[in-house]
């Protein structure tokens, strides 16, 4: 029968005790609440800049890496740029040589065309002078032989053209 | 006073045989007759043939022939070559017998 009393006795001491402290425990709890609710919101807070400078810091680290892409491709432009342009110019250099040749081929033949016809036409001219004054050495020399051959017995002609023609 | 002058005939005759021969349509005779004139004129006969042999004709046919078809420059300086000699043959003939025929004239 003691212990049941005991206990009741316990009991009702604790809970006049709980009656006594609980107003500051519960204050105490709501202080720690609010802390709690705004360490919670600081923690948001700082959770949310985390957030955004992490997007910021992965536009920037994209960013990044497209310029080292676009550095990247830039260079292979550039060379890729320098090797059309060299191309193009040794292509230009090999037209123009080819072109200087061909037209100084063509004029060395013009040339050698124009003389050619020049020294025909002249040549053609000499022979045709050397045919005209061998004709009329020939027609000469055909008169001299005539007037020579003709005086030689020029009376025994003179008496036949007499005696024909009285 | 020179129709009997026999050298004016020969020439006269020689004259417009040639020029017959040049200008005309001659027959044969007439060739004979103009190689006849020029022998009486003291022309040998290999005088007479080299008129037209030297210009590349065996006969006065084949010369008149091919006057009549001349078909290329060539054959013209051949039949020229001739159509000289025959006037050059006249002239010679006239400037040997040039003292004859003014002394009878």
């Amino acid at each position: 029968m003691k212990i049941p009393f005991l206990i009741c006795l316990l009991s009702l001491s604790l809970q006049c005790f709980g009656n006594k402290t609980k107003p500051k425990l519960v204050n105490k709890i709501d202080s720690l609440s609010d802390v709690l609710a705004n360490k919670e919101l600081e923690i948001k807070g700082l959770q949310d800049s985390i957030m955004l400078y992490s997007t910021k810091f992965n536009k920037l680290k994209s960013r990044l890496a497209d310029y080292e892409v676009f550095k990247g491709e830039s260079k292979g432009n550039d060379s890729a740029v320098w090797e059309y342009g060299s191309s193009i110019v040794a292509i230009l250099t090999a037209i123009i040589i080819l072109f200087g040749l061909v037209y100084y081929n063509s004029s060395k033949q013009a040339a050698r065309d124009a003389f050619d016809d020049q020294f025909e036409n002249y040549s053609s001219v000499i022979k045709h002078k050397i045919i005209q004054a061998q004709l009329a050495l020939d027609k000469l020399d055909s008169r001299v032989d005539i007037i020579d051959e003709v005086e030689e017995d020029i009376d025994k002609s003179s008496k036949s053209i007499e005696n024909e023609f009285k | 006073m020179s129709s009997n002058n026999p050298y004016k005939k020969y020439f006269n005759e020689l004259e417009s045989l040639i020029d017959k021969i040049l200008t005309d349509r001659p027959m044969n005779h007439d060739f004979t007759r103009l190689e006849h004139l020029l022998r009486l004129g003291g022309l040998s006969n290999s005088t007479i043939k080299s008129l037209y042999q030297n210009c590349g004709f065996n006969s006065w046919v084949e010369f008149y022939d091919t006057k009549r078809g001349i078909c290329s420059s060539d054959k013209l300086l051949m039949i020229d070559c001739v159509e000289d000699k025959l006037k050059g043959a006249l002239s010679s003939l006239k400037f040997v017998f040039r003292a004859k025929t003014a002394a009878v004239a």
